[in-house]
């Protein structure tokens, strides 16, 4: 069972991790960068895996796309998933294509009931593919649909509850939209459905003059902090792990925005973790 | 607007500029609208460029970051992504640049881009085990020039008619910077992965002809037919030599004669 603090695979840190073991209680990988053949990435997946306990993060589920769902993309996870073993598989809500084209990119949706049924339709298909419950990760958006009919937390709420999926509560992505769209952030902490939140995500953002911009290329930033301490309050002290992307660091860097969270945590939550 | 509709018209912007999407997005400021669906379409365009900046290094290195950016800019405006992962999406940026640039230097940056491709390509191929020289001192004298041979899935062949590889080399800090673009008579290239280093080193003109002809199905006794040598002992003599080398650096998973 996956507990405590963790950090994003990259391989920039591949030996580093084998060679000085840091102090983490899991790792989080991008799936995508393990559907290869073979070579480096596969070879450092299965020793790391020999050491931590591993969950999978992807980006190509395109849950929210009107696209045919991705049964190629589908079965290789799958086939990852039986290697790894990992303690849980997550996506994003959001949508990434369509027409049989690829914009790469974590596209928002509209939080229209039409939304919520396809989204939960979806989701259901993957997991009775997968043969488990999937976690869905919150995205950054930095537009409002005029169609939307219900706000992003009570669109997730919803989602859990009919899809039956789980929660990555990204507390960055929370931050910039919160700004970007000028809600509460910690209203929609306070919605999410507590039972479900089964990780949390913490990263960096930039300034694009007035917008906040999910770039996960800088360290946490305060106002990100304080959030995740609201959530530990609210949530309990939910596994948690640092997510960068861009302008990587050298491992300890990491290792010391890990253990900001330990202690942030601990201060918050001093109940048994999940 | 269904959640369909939305869809395309929000991609059609982004690829295409179209403006349809912005009546479906909140905002009583239209260039305040614009700025906001901005954010994806400047993240699409700079998020291909910085994956094929990483697939693609010694090409960034000889055209310069700056015109890297303009000429990949508009290599991916062109190319609408098809592939699930981008890692896939430099596959057309080789033959792209050999008819976007033009001259020795055009001409070799193209070249540079296939040779690059080719390494990114046998960075993560499939494994496969490697079989040792040793492998065939069981196989009986009247069975070699039957035997066939099964290569590296990470093995990839190029021709290349300019000094593109120097200029790899210069980009990974190997060997100084070459003084100029120069084309050469075409010359080929082998690049493949031994565990898990990349490796790549040029074919002389006899081990070409043995190694296309084994790549192409052929026997060794036809491998051997290829090596124009005086008597056909010399043949097979220089040809048991590259068979060796081709064991020792793990090109070759398998071997058979079939009856």
């Amino acid at each position: 069972m996956i507990q405590g603090f963790g950090l994003g695979l990259r391989p920039q840190h591949y030996t580093e991790v084998l060679q000085s073991r840091p102090d983490l209680d899991w790792l989080e990988i991008i799936s995508e960068n393990y559907l290869v053949a073979g070579g480096k990435p596969r070879y450092f997946l299965d020793r790391i895996r020999e050491r931590y306990p591993l969950v999978m993060h992807g980006v190509s589920l395109s849950i929210g796309s009107t696209a045919p769902l991705d049964f190629v993309y589908l079965s290789e996870l799958k086939a990852l998933a039986q290697r790894v073993r990992p303690g849980w598989i997550s996506d994003h809500l959001c949508w990434t294509g369509v027409d049989g084209l690829n914009l790469h990119d974590l596209m928002p949706l509209p939080y229209t009931v039409e939304a919520l049924r396809h989204v939960a339709s979806r989701i259901g298909q993957i997991q009775d593919f997968l043969q488990q419950r999937i976690v869905i990760e919150n995205v950054s958006s930095y537009i409002t649909y005029r169609s939307s009919e219900m706000t992003e937390w009570e669109f997730i709420a919803a989602l859990t509850a009919e899809a039956d999926c789980d929660v990555l509560l990204d507390v960055n992505n929370v931050y910039v939209s919160s700004i970007n769209h000028g809600f509460d952030a910690l209203q929609f902490l306070d919605s999410m459905p507590a039972s479900r939140v089964r990780q949390i995500h913490l990263a960096g953002h930039s300034h694009q003059g007035a917008v906040l911009i999910d770039t996960h290329d800088t360290a946490v930033a305060p106002p990100v902090w304080a959030l995740y301490r609201h959530a530990v309050q609210r949530l309990g002290a939910v596994p948690t792990m640092i997510e960068r992307d861009g302008n990587i660091p050298a491992l300890p860097q990491l290792m010391a925005e890990v253990q900001r969270a330990r202690e942030a945590a601990a201060s918050c939550a001093p109940q048994a973790q999940r | 607007m269904k959640l369909s509709q939305l869809q395309a018209a929000f991609q059609a912007h982004i690829l295409r500029g179209d403006l349809g999407i912005a009546e479906q997005i909140e905002g009583d400021v239209q260039v305040a609208k614009l700025l906001r669906l901005g954010v994806y379409t400047t993240a699409y365009t700079a998020r291909l460029v910085e994956v094929l900046g990483v697939s693609f290094p010694a090409v960034q290195v000889a055209l310069g970051t700056r015109r890297f950016s303009e000429q990949i800019g508009a290599f991916v405006r062109r190319h609408p992504s098809r592939v699930r992962s981008a890692r896939a999406y430099g596959e057309a940026l080789p033959q792209w640049l050999a008819s976007a640039l033009d001259g020795p230097r055009g001409r070799g940056i193209a070249d540079l881009a296939r040779f690059e491709w080719a390494v990114a390509g046998a960075f993560d191929a499939a494994d496969q085990v490697a079989l040792a020289p040793r492998s065939l001192a069981g196989v009986p004298p009247a069975q070699w020039p039957n035997l066939r041979f099964a290569f590296s899935p990470t093995l990839r062949r190029l021709s290349i008619g300019s000094n593109a590889v120097a200029w790899w080399r210069f980009a990974g800090a190997e060997q100084p910077r070459p003084c100029r673009w120069r084309e050469t008579l075409p010359q080929q290239w082998l690049v493949w992965r031994q565990a898990l280093a990349v490796r790549y080193r040029r074919l002389s003109r006899i081990e070409t002809q043995a190694l296309d002809a084994a790549l192409a199905g052929g026997s060794f006794g036809q491998l051997c037919g290829q090596i124009d040598t005086p008597t056909a002992a010399q043949a097979a003599a220089q040809a048991a030599t590259l068979l060796h080398g081709w064991f020792s650096e793990g090109l070759i998973v398998g071997a058979a004669a079939p009856e």
